[in-house]
């Protein structure tokens, strides 16, 4: 009796390890590529090192520079500069992004033949690489042999002169942007139950109005859910620039993630750039989680 | 009478009233559309030009000498190898997706089927680390990929990867929503648990599965900056990270450039086209449920 028990604990113990040993590949990598490099991250920011020698501890230096409290300050300036320029880039791309989408989805989803075409027909562009994105508008963009300005018969110099430049970008990402968030849209609309539509439209509610009250609110968690992926994309934006504009004219379109890789990449500083990742982290959660707390309160009220 | 008139003339007035709009809303369709795919019409055709042709004449649609002689200046010049990053993109997109849906397919079996100690607090420690910003992790990985000698080779490019949580937790939903009882009437038949996970789970979670190649063959096709950080030689390169090395290489030779794009472009479309069906109803269900 007693040994049949134990024969029992037994297989229960190995029916756990062999279950376990399913998530096993997973963690392995999860652990390696997303555990240690956070460790990693939090010790290299007060650590110096070029990426080949020795690394070594220099305690809170790296910040002591980003702060402006060491050094001329040239660092903390150029640092907060392309924080800067993210954040206007965030500022400006997120509501064109909630906004231009929502409107094509609104018109995608009246129309009732050719809807899927025309979906499939404008989330295209966002499934190509930025650096496609990039090549095919900097031809657009082009102040002598740019469709734009020969069109128009005007002569700006579009991607060498602000706030141009700026405009260029916020043009180019919106392109590509628009299919990701018109389809997520697309599929909160079609939740929007029909009746409370149609309940409206006997109460004698226009198109406007049943917009407001009724679809708007309906898609509320669709909308969050929208902000806070382009919200968190829009801080991540690096190819744009880069590829479009590398960054200038005169370092004014260099964002915080192209400063991050030039001072790892460029100089040869990785220690700095994990502290300014970290620091660039730190506002990007700081924006989300007050984005979130400011919806999901106006969902309470 | 009269009320039966009236009925019919607003019956009437609806109705054209409706073809109106239809008309409104078909017109504005057709103006985004067109407005949309200028850029990539006029890519297209200006690939086609002769170079010296693009800047004489850049408001005509149509090419006026046909060529395609900016293919194959591309394809020729040996500081842009594009045939050699197509195959690498390839081979590493694919590789990528293979090993990406087995490993988070059987984590997401594991996660939503079987029971062993601890199972809830590693599946929302591995969640959590979505709140992560990916920055984060881009610099120790590459010291880590540096100290693992993989600084260019493909492998640089596959596994880090394959840590992303979402596939898992996108499966792991999907095969929540499979019924136990397969399980159950599997396991009386003497079926082992790795039995069950091919034979009846992942064939069930096909759909589920197809979307989540399409997505992360995506996400790793079009990455263009971790490929840049971790390969020095040109021929190691992606298209996407190659591509962005274009606009120094041929700065205004517009047809050259978009013979480049177009490139670049037509196996997305190729894929995009298959795979539509799965592409959309991919992101919204992982982006409602998320």
């Amino acid at each position: 009796m007693k040994a049949s028990m134990s024969e029992k604990h037994r297989t229960k113990a190995l029916d756990e390890v062999s279950s376990f040993l399913f998530v096993v590949p997973y963690l392995v990598f999860f652990i390696a590529f997303a555990l240690i490099p956070l460790v990693l991250c939090l010790t290299l920011a007060f650590c110096q090192w070029d990426g080949a020698n020795e690394i070594e501890w220099i305690g809170l230096q790296n910040f002591k520079l980003l702060f402006g409290a060491l050094g001329t300050g040239q660092i903390a300036k150029e640092f907060w500069e392309a924080i800067l320029h993210t954040l206007l880039f965030v500022a400006i791309e997120t509501p064109l992004l909630i906004i231009l989408p929502f409107a094509v989805a609104l018109l995608i989803h009246k129309c009732k033949r050719a809807g899927n075409f025309f979906m499939g027909a404008f989330y295209f562009p966002s499934i190509l690489s930025v650096a496609t994105v990039c090549i095919i508008w900097y031809f657009m963009f082009d102040t002598n042999a740019g469709i734009l300005n020969n069109l128009f018969g005007q002569n700006i110099p579009w991607l060498t002169q602000q706030p141009y430049a700026w405009i260029s970008l916020f043009i180019l990402s919106s392109w590509w942007g628009i299919g990701g968030n018109m389809v997520l849209y697309l599929a909160g609309l079609s939740n929007v139950p029909k009746d409370c539509l149609e309940a409206a439209a006997l109460d004698g509610a226009g198109p406007w109005r049943s917009l407001i009250s009724i679809t708007i609110p309906c898609m509320r968690h669709t909308m969050i859910y929208v902000l806070m992926m382009t919200t968190l994309s829009s801080f991540n934006v690096f190819g744009q620039p880069e590829i479009l504009t590398a960054g200038g004219p005169d370092s004014s379109t260099t964002v915080a993630m192209m400063e991050i890789y030039n001072t790892a990449f460029g100089g040869s500083k990785f220690g700095r750039a994990c502290a300014m990742s970290l620091l660039l982290a730190i506002i990007m959660v700081a924006f989300t989680i007050t984005s979130y707390r400011l919806q999901t309160k106006g969902d309470e009220l | 009478m009269k009320t039966l008139h009236a009925a019919r003339s607003s019956g009437a007035l609806r109705l054209r009233r409706r073809t109106v709009n239809a008309v409104v809303i078909y017109c504005a369709l057709a103006i985004v559309f067109v407005i949309f795919f200028l850029p990539m019409l006029w890519g297209l055709s200006t690939s086609f030009k002769v170079e010296e042709d693009v800047f004489l004449t850049i408001t005509q649609f149509f090419p006026r000498r046909w060529t395609i002689q900016n293919y194959v200046d591309v394809f020729a010049n040996p500081y842009t190898p594009i045939l050699q990053w197509f195959f690498n993109s390839v081979k590493i997109s694919v590789t990528y997706v293979v090993l990406y849906l087995l490993i988070t397919s059987l984590a997401a079996f594991g996660f939503s089927r079987l029971r062993f100690r601890g199972r809830e607090i590693l599946f929302w420690i591995c969640m959590s680390s979505m709140m992560v910003p990916g920055v984060i992790n881009m610099i120790p990985n590459y010291f880590i990929i540096f100290h693992l000698g993989l600084i260019d080779n493909m492998f640089a490019m596959v596994l880090p990867g394959l840590s992303g949580v979402f596939g898992v937790f996108m499966l792991r939903q999907f095969m929540l929503g499979v019924p136990k009882e397969y399980d159950d009437a599997a396991r009386i038949d003497g079926a082992g648990k790795l039995r069950i996970y091919y034979s009846i789970v992942l064939p069930l979670c096909l759909p589920a599965l197809v979307t989540l190649a399409l997505f992360s063959f995506q996400g790793n096709w079009n990455d263009y900056m971790w490929p840049l950080m971790v390969t020095n030689r040109p021929e190691t390169r992606t298209l996407a990270a190659g591509l962005s090395t274009f606009i120094e290489r041929y700065s205004h030779q517009y047809g050259k450039l978009m013979a480049g794009a177009i490139v670049s472009a037509l196996p997305v479309l190729a894929v995009f086209l298959l795979g539509q069906k799965y592409f959309i109803r991919g992101i919204s269900v992982g982006g409602i449920k998320g």
